[in-house]
C-alpha cells in the first residue's frame, strides 16, 4: 500500500470484515481476566468462555459478505477466506474441548493456555483473510508464536521443551525466508498488496524479473516449512513427538490449515497468470515445483512412517504425507478441493490426537504404540474411533479420508495439464500408508492384552470433542454433498482466473 | 420403500440395533451373560434379511436385461453420483446367494464365545457392504462398498481367527487394496471420459456408461485402453483369486473362523468375479478380447494349479481353500469364452461355489470345533462315530466335485462346454486341459474324504466324536438341500440371467448392439 | 411308463436311504432286513414288471422301422441352442438292455437279501443297490448324450459306495478311490466328446429334438447321413467316446480298478462289476455306431484293444487265486471279446455277449458268494477244495456257468463266443489280414477261459477238501475283509449250502445260462437269428473298409431312414459273402477250442490243483506298480514339492513379502536422516532452499 494516499475514505473500513478476529482475541483477553479474578475451583469456566467466544466467532465468519476487500486492501473477504476460518475456528473449538481435560488432568494453568489457543486461533485468521503480504507475514508470526509457547507447555517436561526450541528456532529460519522473499517480490513489484502484485505480474511490466522469481522461490521455501513439506518438513517429527499431544493435534491441524489459505492466495492470485511472458513461466515454473514438492513430501512422509514406533511421531509423518496429498490438489488450482481436504484432515486427525491424548496418559507417558497392546476391547469405545481415524487418515470408505483422497484424485486427473502421475503415485503411497495405519489397529486388537492397562476416564468435553470428530469423519465421508455444493459455487470464482490461464498456455 | 435397499440396510439396522442392545445389557450383569441375546438377535435379523431377499426373486421380471427394482437418488450432485440400487439377472442370484448363505454363517458361529456382540455387529456390516457391491449401479457407490467389505473382514480374521492371524488378516487386506486403489483410478478416468463423450454430463452410472460404450458414444483411447482394462482385472483377479494373485487366500482361510471362511469363499471371490463380467467385459469389449486366451490361459493354469496343490495339502481347510482357486478357475474360464453357455456356466458356477464350498469349510468348522485340529492326519474313520456328518460331508465333497444331478455338475459342464465352442482363439485347447480338472477334483476330494471320514478309527480321541447337532443339522441341511436342488433344476436359476448374460455378452462381441442397450 | 421304470428303483432308495436308520431304531435287525429288504425287491421289481410290459407289450409288436418309444420328462438345462432333457427312449437296443438289467438285477436283490443277512449297514447296503439300478436305467433309456452321462457317472458313484461299502476296511476305501478316478479320467474323455458332437452336429440327442422351434435330426442320423462331417473329426469323436469305454468297462489302459473292486460285496460284483454296468462302455459304442462305423481307424482301435484286453486279462486269470479275482479278470477278458466285436463291425454280437456273459457271470459270482458265504468269508481258493459234496446245489448251478463261458457247445456263451470269434474273422470292417489275426488272439483267449475256469472248479468243487487244516489264524484276515459282515453267520461248523434266498436265484440264472444263446443261434447253424433281426435297425451296419477308402460310401442304414428290405439285404451281404460252408466250419473249430481247453484243465488241475503260475502273472504283470512309479508318484512329488512349496511358498510370496521387506527397509534408512539436531535440519531446509531458488533462476535465464 502507498503511504501518500492514506485517507479513511479510500481505506474503506469495514469492521464487520475483521469481527472473526477481534472476537477470537477480545475472548482471549477477556480470559486472561477471568483467569486472574476466579478461583482455582472454578477453573472450568475458562475453557467454557472460550468456546462461547469461539462459537461468536463462528457465527460472525457466516456474516462475511462474498469478494469484497476491505482497510486498504489488507483484508478480504473470499470464499478461501471463509472455508478457512470455518476450519481453523472448528479447530480451535475442538482443540479447547479436548484442552480443557488435558489441563486439569496434568493441573497446568489453563488461563494462560486458552489465552495463547485464542490468540493463536486469531492470528490464523488473520493468516486466512489476508490481501497483502504484510498481513499475512503478522498472521503467520502470532500463529507461530502461541504455538511455539504452547509446544512447551508442560514446563517440567525435557520433550516439550526441546520440541519447543526446535520448532522455535527452525520456524524463525523458515520465517526469515519467507520474510525475505516478500522483500524481494515487493521490489520487484513495488506493492504488498497481493492483487497489486497478481496484476504487475500480469501486466508483465516488472523491471527485475530476477527479484520476482528468487522473491517467489523463497516465499515458496517459507510456506513449505509451515505445512511441513519435504525437505523442509524435518522439524515436524521431533517437535510433534515432543509437544503435548492436544498440542501436537492443535498444531498439525489449525495453523497448517491457515498457511495453505494463505498459500493459496498469495501465489493463486499473487503469481498465477500472464497470457505470455514472464508471469505464465512464473506460473508454471511454481506450479512445477509444488507438483514435485508434493511427490517428495508424499512418499517421504509415507515411507518414513512405515518404521515408526511412536505412534505420535507415525502421526507426523503422516501429517506430512497429508500435506502432499493436499499440495496434489493445490497445483490443480480447484480450491475447494484443498479446503475440503484440510477440513477433512483436520477433523480425523484431531480425533486421533484426542484419543492419543487418553491413551497416553498424564505426561503423554504411553506413546508407544507397543504400549497399548490388547487394549482394543478394554476401551472399546476409545479404541474403535482411533480406529476409524487411522482407517479414515489411510483413506478407506466410507470415511471422510476417502472423500477427500477422492476429490484431490479427481481434480488432479481432470487438471488442465497432465497431473497423472502425481495421480498414480498418490495412489500408491496410500496404499503404502495402509501399512502403517493398519499397524496400531493389529496391536490393539490382534494382540494379547499389556498388564495394568486401566482404562481412561473420558471427561465430558473429551467426549463431545470426539463425538463431534467421528461423526464428522463419518459426515463428510458418506454425505458431502451439500459441503461440496456450497464450495462449488465459491471457488469458482477463485480457479476461473487460474484455469484460463492455464487454458490460454 | 425400495425392496433392494431394504435387503441391502436390514443387516446394518441389525448392527445398530445390537450397538444399543449392548448399551442397555452392559448395565449391571457381567460380560458374556447377553451372548445368546446378541445370537439371536443376528439370527432373526439375517433370517429375515434372506426372506426379504426372496421377495426381491418374487418381483423379478425374467424380460428385462438390465437393472430392475432400482432405486435411484441424488447423492453427491456435483459429481454426478448418486444412490443407484437394483438388481439385475446377474446380481440377483448373487445377492440371494449371500442373504442365504448369513444366517447359516450365523449358526456356525453359535460357538463363537469371544466377544460375541462385536463379532455379530461385524458380520452384519458385511452383510450390508456385501449386498451393497452387487446391488450398486453407481461406480463410486459400488467402490464404497467394495472397500466396506474389507473392514469387518480383516477384524472377522484378526480378532477371531487362528495362530497367524496377524499376518493372514494384514495380507489379506494389503493385497485386496493394491488392487482396489488402482481401479479407483481407471474408474475416475472411464468416469472423465464418459463425461467427455456426452458433452460434460458427469455420471457415475454404470449402466449408462455401459451403454455408451456399447453404442460406440463414449469412447476411451487406444493407448490408455489397455492399462485401465489391467487396473480393473487387477482389483478383481487378486479378489477372485486368479493364479498367481492367490497366495492371500490360503492363510486368510485357514486364520478365518468357520463363518469367515464360510463368506470369504461363498460370497467374497464372486465379487471379483462379478467385477469381472460387470466391469471389464462391458466397458472394455476389445480389450476383453484381445486379452481373452492369455486370460483363459491363466484361469486354466489356476484350474490345473490349484487343483494339484489341494491334493498334497496336509490341513483341510487349505486343501479347501485350493480347491477355491481351481474352481474360481472355472469361473473367469467361462466368463472369458464369450459364449451364453459358458457365461450362464460361470454365473451358475459361482452360485455352486458358494454352495458347496461355504457347506464343506462348515463340515471342517464342525469337526474342528470338536477335536481343534484341521490335519486330516489327525482324523480317519469318523463315518463310524458320525455317519450323518459323514454322509453330508461326502454329499457336499461330490457336489464339489462336479458329480451330475448336483450343484457343481452344471458350472462346470456349461463352462467347459462354452469355451469348447467360443470363439476365442485356442480356446478348445483351453477347453480340454481344464476338463482335466475334473479329474483332479475328484482325486483330492475323494482322497481327503478317504483319509478323513473312511477306514478305521485310528485315534482314541475320534472314536466317541458326537455326531451333527440340531444346530449344526440346521446350518448343514439347508446347504446340502440346496446343491441337490441346483442339481437337478438349473433352469430354476438360469432363466432369471439368461437376459443379462446375453447383454453382457453381446457388449463384448458387439453382436446386436440392441440388447445390451434397451432398457 | 418310462420313467416309472428309472423312478421305481430311486423311490425304494430314498425311502430305505432317509428311514433306514429310523426303521433299525424301532424294529430292531431282524424286522428291518424284511422290511427294508421288500422295498428294495419290491421297487426293482415294479421297475423289472414295467420293463418287460414295455417290452413285450410295446415294443415287440410295433412294425420293426417304428421301434422307438420317446418319453419326455422335463427340460433339465437349456441354454441358447444346447439343450438336455430328462427325456427317455426305449428302442430294441436299450430294451434288451432293460430286460437283463432289471431281470438279473431283481434275482440279484433278492440274493442279496438273503447274502447281506445280519449286516448292520443293511439298509445302506439296499440304498444304494437301489439308486445304482436307477442310474443304470437312466443310463440305458437317455434320450441324449448329457443325461447317459448322469447315469453314467452315477452308476460310478455307486459302484463307489458298494466298492467302499465296508467303510471300516482300508483296502475297500482306496479300490472304491481307485475306481471312481480311473472311470472320471474315461469321464473325461467322454465330455470332450460331448463337446464335439455338440460343436459338430448342433445336438447331442439321439433322437430328432425341437429346439427354439426348429427340428434337429439326431447326431447319430446326421453323422450317417451327412458326408460333410470330416472323417477326422468323427474318428475324434469315436476315440474319444472309446476312452470313456475304457474307463467304464475296465479296458486297457484303464482295467487295474475292476480286480480291486472285488473288495466290494460279492452281490454287488455280480451286478455292478459283472453284468451290468461294466458293460456300459459296450453300450456306449453300440449306440454311437453311426459314429463309429464312420471311422475305421477308431474301429480298428477299438478291435485291437478289445482283443489285446481279452488275452492280457484271461492270461491274469490263471494265475489268481482268489476266487473273486479270478472271475474279475475274466470279466475283464469277456468284456475285451465284446469291444472285440464292435472293433470289427459286429454290434449285434458284443451286445449278444453282453447279454449272455451277464447271466453267466452273474451267476459265477453269486456261486462264488454262495462258496464264500458258506466257507464264512475265505475267499482264497487254495483253502477250498471238494466242495462239491458239501454245497450240491451251488456246485451244480456254477457248473452250468463254467460250461457256459467256456462256450461249450450249444449253451449260451457258446453262441455268443462263436458268433464273435466267425465275424471277427470274416470281417470287412478292418484288412481280412487283421481280422484274421484276431480271430487268433480271440481263439487263444477262448482256450484260455476255458482253462482258468476249469481251474478254478477243480480248486472250488473237486479233489481233497483243503480248509479244514490252518482255517484259523489267517481266517481273522479274510473274515476281516468283509468288515463287520456276516457277523452272525457262517460260524456254525464247516462249509454248508446257503438258504433259498440264495440259491433260487442261482438256479434261474443257470437255467439262462444254459438257454439263454438260442434267441440268437446263427442262420448258419439252423436257427434264424432273432436277436440279430431285432437289434438290426438300431445299430449301424458297417460300409466295407475298401468302400469307406474310396470315399463315395453308401450311407450306412439307420433305425429311421431303414426297413426290412435293407435288413434282407444286410443278411444277404454276409450270407452271400461268405459262404455258410465256411461259418459251419469255424463254429466247429471253435467248440473244438473250448472242449481241448476243457479237457487240458480238466486233467492238468485235477492232479495239481495248486500249481503255481510264473510269479509275474500271479503280479498281474505289475501294472499298479508301473502306473505309482509312472504317473501317481511324479505327480504328487511336483505338486508337493514343486508347485506348493516353491512356487507358492518361495517364489509367488517370497516376492510378496520381499516387496513389504523392501519398503520396511527403505523406511529404516530414511529414518536415520532424523537425526534430531537442529542445525542439521536447517542445513537440509537450506539446501531445499537452493534447489528451489536453483530451479527458479533456470527459469528465468530460459525466459530472457
Amino acid at each position: 500500500m502507498q503511504l501518500e494516499n492514506l485517507n479513511l475514505e479510500t481505506l474503506n473500513l469495514n469492521y464487520w470484515a475483521i469481527a472473526p478476529e477481534i472476537i477470537t482475541s477480545l475472548t482471549g483477553v477477556l480470559l486472561m481476566l477471568v483467569d486472574a479474578l476466579q478461583k482455582k475451583a472454578e477453573r472450568k469456566l475458562n475453557a467454557v468462555v472460550a468456546l462461547v467466544g469461539l462459537v461468536l466467532a463462528l457465527l460472525s465468519v457466516f456474516r462475511l459478505d462474498a469478494g469484497g476487500s476491505y482497510f486498504g486492501d489488507m483484508v478480504v473477504t473470499d470464499p478461501i477466506r471463509v472455508f478457512f476460518s470455518v476450519i481453523i475456528l472448528i479447530v480451535a473449538m475442538i482443540a479447547t474441548l479436548l484442552a480443557s481435560q488435558f489441563v486439569r488432568d496434568e493441573g497446568l494453568p489453563p488461563g494462560e493456555f486458552f489465552t495463547l489457543l485464542l490468540f493463536g486461533t486469531a492470528g490464523m485468521l488473520m493468516l486466512a483473510s489476508a490481501g497483502d503480504l504484510v498481513m499475512v507475514f503478522l498472521g503467520l508470526e502470532i500463529a507461530s508464536i502461541t504455538t511455539y509457547v504452547m509446544a512447551g507447555y508442560r514446563r517440567y517436561d525435557a520433550r516439550a521443551n526441546e520440541s519447543s526450541l526446535k520448532y522455535f528456532l527452525l520456524g524463525s529460519f523458515a520465517t526469515a525466508f519467507l520474510l525475505y522473499g516478500m522483500a524481494l517480490v515487493y521490489g520487484a513489484t513495488g506493492t504488498t498488496n497481493i492483487a497489486k502484485i497478481g496484476a504487475a505480474v500480469n501486466g508483465g511490466q516488472i523491471e527485475y524479473p530476477a527479484l520476482l522469481l528468487v522473491g517467489v522461490a523463497m516465499m515458496l521455501v517459507g510456506f513449505g516449512f509451515k505445512i511441513a513439506s519435504a525437505p523442509f518438513h524435518m522439524w515436524t517429527p521431533d517437535v510433534y513427538e515432543g509437544a503435548p499431544t492436544i498440542v501436537t493435534g492443535f498444531m498439525s491441524t489449525g495453523p497448517k490449515a491457515a498457511v495453505f489459505a494463505a498459500f493459496l492466495r498469495v501465489f493463486a492470485a499473487g503469481f498465477a497468470g500472464g497470457s505470455a511472458g514472464l508471469g505464465s513461466d512464473l506460473h508454471t515454473a511454481w506450479l512445477t515445483a509444488l507438483a514435485v514438492i508434493a511427490a517428495v513430501t508424499m512418499t517421504v512422509g509415507n515411507v518414513i512412517a512405515i518404521s515408526q514406533k511412536n505412534i505420535k511421531r507415525m502421526l507426523a509423518y503422516s501429517s506430512i504425507a497429508h500435506a502432499g496429498y493436499a499440495l496434489v490438489g493445490f497445483v490443480t488450482g480447484e480450491y475447494a478441493s484443498v479446503a475440503f481436504y484440510m477440513l477433512v484432515y483436520c477433523v480425523m486427525s484431531l480425533g486421533a490426537f484426542g484419543v492419543i491424548q487418553l491413551l497416553a496418559r498424564a505426561g503423554d507417558r504411553k506413546t508407544e504404540i507397543a504400549d497399548y497392546a490388547g487394549v482394543g476391547f478394554e476401551a472399546p469405545g476409545l479404541t474403535f474411533s482411533l480406529s476409524i481415524f487411522l482407517l479414515s487418515l489411510a483413506g478407506i470408505p466410507p470415511t471422510a479420508g476417502f472423500m477427500s483422497k477422492f476429490f484431490v484424485f479427481k481434480t488432479a486427473w481432470d487438471a488442465p495439464y497432465n497431473l497423472r502421475w502425481l495421480v498414480v503415485l498418490a495412489v500408491v503411497n496410500s496404499i503404502i500408508s495402509i501399512y502403517y495405519y493398519l499397524y496400531p489397529i493389529v496391536v490393539m486388537f490382534f494382540r494379547p492384552l499389556a498388564p495394568g492397562f486401566v482404562r481412561p476416564k473420558v471427561s465430558l468435553g473429551t467426549a463431545i470433542a470426539l463425538i463431534v470428530t467421528l461423526f464428522g469423519t463419518f459426515y463428510l465421508g458418506i454425505l458431502p454433498n451439500r459441503l461440496i455444493n456450497k464450495m462449488g459455487s465459491g471457488s469458482g470464482a477463485a480457479q476461473a482466473t487460474q484455469t484460463q490461464v492455464l487454458n490460454r498456455r | 420403500m425400495n425392496l433392494i435397499t431394504i435387503t441391502t440396510f436390514l443387516p446394518l439396522a441389525g448392527a445398530v440395533l445390537l450397538l444399543l442392545s449392548s448399551a442397555l445389557a452392559s448395565r449391571g450383569a457381567g460380560r458374556g451373560s447377553h451372548d445368546n441375546l446378541y445370537r439371536w438377535i443376528t439370527l432373526i435379523v439375517t433370517t429375515a434379511t434372506f426372506f426379504v431377499s426372496l421377495g426381491v426373486i418374487k418381483e423379478f421380471d425374467l424380460t428385462v436385461a438390465g437393472p430392475q427394482l432400482t432405486q435411484k437418488v441424488p447423492w453427491i450432485s456435483s459429481l454426478g453420483a448418486n444412490y443407484f440400487v437394483g438388481v439385475d439377472g446377474i446380481s440377483v442370484w448373487l445377492v440371494l446367494l449371500t442373504t442365504f448363505l448369513m444366517p447359516i454363517s450365523i449358526l456356525a458361529s453359535w460357538g463363537v464365545t469371544k466377544r460375541v456382540r462385536e463379532y455379530m455387529i461385524f458380520m452384519l456390516t458385511l452383510e450390508t457392504g456385501m449386498i451393497g457391491v452387487f446391488v450398486s449401479w453407481d461406480l463410486l457407490l459400488f467402490y464404497l462398498f467394495f472397500e466396506i467389505t474389507l473392514i469387518p473382514m480383516y477384524f472377522l480374521i484378526g480378532v477371531w481367527g487362528g495362530e497367524r492371524r496377524v499376518y493372514a488378516a494384514i495380507k489379506f487386506f494389503i493385497y485386496t487394496v493394491v488392487g482396489s486403489l488402482l481401479m479407483l483410478v481407471a474408474l475416475i478416468a472411464v468416469y472423465f471420459y464418459n463425461a467427455k463423450a456426452t458433452g460434460g454430463v458427469y455420471s457415475f452410472d454404470i449402466y449408462d456408461i455401459t451403454r455408451n460404450i456399447a453404442t460406440g458414444k463414449t469412447v476411451i483411447p487406444e493407448n490408455v485402453k489397455l492399462w485401465l482394462w489391467l487396473a480393473f482385472a487387477l482389483a478383481f483377479f487378486i479378489k477372485v483369486p486368479l493364479f498367481p494373485f492367490h497366495t492371500w487366500l490360503p492363510d486368510a482361510h485357514v486364520e478365518a473362523p468357520t463363518a469367515g471362511s464360510i463368506i470369504l469363499a461363498g460370497v467374497l471371490l464372486k465379487m471379483g468375479t462379478y467385477g469381472l463380467m460387470r466391469f471389464n467385459l462391458p466397458f472394455f469389449p476389445d480389450i476383453s478380447q484381445k486379452v481373452a486366451p492369455y486370460v483363459m490361459a491363466l484361469a486354466v493354469v489356476g484350474i490345473i494349479y490349484g487343483a494339484l496343490v489341494a491334493m498334497v495339502q496336509p490341513d483341510m481347510k487349505k486343501l479347501v481353500a485350493y480347491s477355491s482357486v481351481s474352481h474360481l478357475g472355472f469361473v473367469v474360464l467361462g466368463i472369458f469364452s464369450f459364449t451364453d453357455l459358458a457365461m450362464q456356466g460361470a454365473l451358475y458356477q459361482m452360485l455352486a461355489h458358494g454352495v458347496s464350498t461355504g457347506a464343506l469349510f462348515l463340515c471342517v468348522g464342525i469337526v474342528y470345533d470338536r477335536r481343534h485340529t484341521r490335519m486330516i492326519a489327525d482324523y480317519g474313520g469318523i463315518a463310524t462315530p458320525m455317519p450323518q456328518y459323514s454322509t453330508m460331508f461326502l454329499i457336499i465333497a461330490l457336489s464339489s466335485l462336479g458329480l451330475p444331478l448336483l450343484n457343481g455338475f452344471i458350472g462346470e459342464f456349461l463352462i467347459l462346454l462354452g469355451a469348447f465352442a467360443s470363439p476365442v482363439p485356442h480356446a478348445k485347447l483351453f477347453a480340454v486341459l481344464g476338463a482335466t480338472g475334473v479329474i483332479l477334483s475328484a482325486v483330492y476330494l475323494l482322497w481327503m474324504l478317504q483319509r478323513v471320514i473312511f477306514g478305521e478309527v485310528k485315534k482314541r480321541e475320534n472314536a466317541e466324536l458326537e455326531d451333527l447337532d440340531a444346530r449344526e443339522k440346521w446350518a448343514l441341511v439347508p446347504l446340502v438341500a440346496m446343491a441337490i436342488v441346483m442339481g437337478i433344476a438349473p433352469m430354476l436359476f438360469l432363466r432369471a440371467s439368461e437376459k443379462s448374460v446375453n447383454g453382457v455378452r453381446e457388449a463384448v462381441l458387439g453382436k446386436p448392439a440392441g440388447v445390451a442397450v434397451e432398457r | 411308463m418310462l420313467k416309472w421304470i428309472v423312478f421305481a428303483p430311486l423311490i425304494g432308495a430314498v425311502i430305505n436311504g432317509l428311514f433306514g436308520r429310523r426303521f433299525l431304531a424301532l424294529f430292531g435287525q431282524r424286522a428291518t432286513e424284511k422290511l427294508v429288504g421288500f422295498i428294495a425287491c419290491a421297487s426293482v421289481g415294479v421297475s423289472a414288471t414295467l420293463a418287460f410290459m414295455a417290452f413285450f407289450n410295446r415294443l415287440l409288436p410295433a412294425p420293426e422301422d417304428q421301434r422307438r418309444i420317446t418319453e419326455p420328462f422335463f427340460t433339465w438345462l437349456k441354454v441358447g441352442s444346447f439343450q438336455a432333457d430328462f427325456a427317455y427312449l426305449l428302442d430294441p437296443l436299450s430294451g434288451i438292455y432293460i430286460l437283463f438289467i432289471t431281470g438279473v438285477g431283481l434275482l440279484i436283490h433278492i440274493y442279496a437279501t438273503g447274502y447281506m443277512h445280519g449286516d448292520p449297514g443293511y439298509y445302506r447296503f439296499f440304498c444304494y443297490l437301489n439308486l445304482f439300478m436307477f442310474m443304470m436305467l437312466t443310463l440305458v433309456l437317455a434320450d441324449n448324450l448329457l443325461l447317459l452321462f448322469v447315469g453314467w457317472e452315477g452308476v460310478g458313484l455307486c459302484s463307489y459306495l458298494l466298492i467302499g461299502y465296508y467303510i471300516k476296511w482300508d483296502v475297500a476305501g482306496s479300490a472304491a478311490k481307485k475306481a471312481f478316478v480311473m472311470n472320471r479320467i474315461g469321464d473325461f474323455g467322454f465330455m470332450i466328446a460331448t463337446f464335439l458332437v455338440f460343436t459338430t452336429f448342433g445336438t447331442i440327442s439321439f433322437v430328432t429334438k425341437n429346439i427354439n422351434g426348429q427340428d434337429v435330426p439326431s447326431f447319430l442320423a446326421q453323422a450317417a447321413s451327412t458326408p460333410a462331417v470330416a472323417v477326422g473329426t468323427l474318428t475324434a469323436i469315436a476315440l474319444l467316446f472309446f476312452v470313456g469305454a475304457t474307463g467304464k468297462s475296465a479296458q486297457i489302459p484303464l482295467f487295474t480298478w475292476l480286480p480291486d473292486a472285488m473288495a466290494g460285496p460279492t452281490p454287488v460284483s455280480a451286478l455292478i462289476h459283472a453284468a451290468t454296468m461294466v458293460t456300459a462302455g459296450v453300450y456306449l459304442v453300440a449306440r454311437c455306431s453311426p459314429v463309429f462305423v464312420k471311422a475305421p481307424t477308431a474301429m480298428a482301435v477299438v478291435a485291437v484293444i478289445g482283443a489285446a484286453t481279452a488275452i492280457f486279462a484271461a492270461t491274469i486269470g490263471i494265475a489268481q487265486n482268489d476266487i473273486k479275482k479270478v472271475l474279475a479278470y475274466s470279466t475283464v477278458s469277456q468284456l475285451g471279446y465284446m469291444f472285440l466285436a464292435c472293433g470289427v463291425g459286429a454290434f449285434v454280437a458284443g451286445i449278444f455277449h453282453v447279454m449272455t456273459h451277464a447271466f453267466f457271470k452273474a451267476l459265477l459270482f453269486l456261486g462264488s458268494g454262495s462258496v464264500i458265504h458258506g466257507m464264512s468269508n475265505e475267499q482264497d481258493m487254495r483253502r477250498m477244495g471238494g466242495l462239491r459234496k458239501l454245497m450240491p446245489i451251488t456246485y451244480s448251478t456254477m457248473f452250468a456257468g463254467w460250461l457256459a463261458i467256456s462256450g461249450f457247445p450249444l449253451l449260451s456263451g457258446f453262441f455268443s463266443k462263436d458268433e464273435i470269434l466267425w465275424r471277427t474273422w470274416s470281417t470287412e470292417a478292418l484288412p481280412h489280414s487283421w481280422g484274421k489275426a484276431l480271430w487268433v488272439v480271440a481263439a487263444v483267449t477262448a482256450v484260455i477261459t476255458a482253462i482258468y475256469m476249469t481251474r478254478l472248479m477243480a480248486m472250488t468243487f473237486w479233489g481233497r477238501q483243503r480248509f479244514t487244516e490252518a482255517r484259523d489264524g489267517h481266517h481273522a484276515g479274510a473274515g476281516h475283509a468283509s468288515g463287520g459282515h456276516g457277523g452272525d453267520h457262517g460260524h456254525h461248523g464247516g462249509p454248508h449250502e446257503s438258504g433259498w434266498l440264495m440259491v433260487t436265484p442261482l438256479i434261474i440264472l443257470a437255467m439262462l445260462s444254459i438257454a439263454g444263446g438260442y434267441v440268437g443261434v446263427p442262420v448258419a447253424l439252423g436257427g434264424s437269428n432273432q436277436f440279430e433281426r431285432f437289434l438290426e435297425p438300431a445299430i449301424a451296419k458297417v460300409e466295407p473298409v475298401t468302400a469307406t477308402h474310396n470315399g463315395a460310401a453308401p450311407a450306412p442304414v439307420m433305425a429311421q431312414a431303414e426297413s426290412h428290405g435293407a435288413v434282407a439285404s444286410a443278411q444277404s451281404a454276409h450270407e452271400g459273402g461268405h459262404d455258410v460252408e465256411t461259418e459251419r466250419l469255424f463254429t466247429i473249430i471253435s467248440s473244438v477250442l473250448a472242449v481241448m481247453g476243457l479237457a487240458f484243465g480238466f486233467v492238468f488241475f485235477r492232479r495239481n490243483p495248486l500249481w503255481r503260475a510264473p510269479k509275474l502273472l500271479e503280479d498281474k504283470y505289475r501294472v499298479d506298480e508301473f502306473y505309482d512309479a509312472t504317473v501317481v508318484g511324479p505327480v504328487e512329488g511336483l505338486s508337493r514339492d514343486g508347485l506348493w512349496k516353491v512356487v507358492d511358498v518361495k517364489i509367488i510370496d517370497g516376492f510378496v513379502n520381499g516387496v513389504a521387506r523392501l519398503f520396511a527397509a527403505l523406511a529404516g534408512a530414511l529414518r536415520y536422516t532424523q537425526t534430531g539436531f537442529a542445525r542439521n535440519y536447517a542445513a537440509v531446509i537450506m539446501l531445499g532452499a537452493i534447489i528451489v531458488i536453483g530451479y527458479f533462476i533456470l527459469v528465468l535465464r530460459h525466459w530472457h
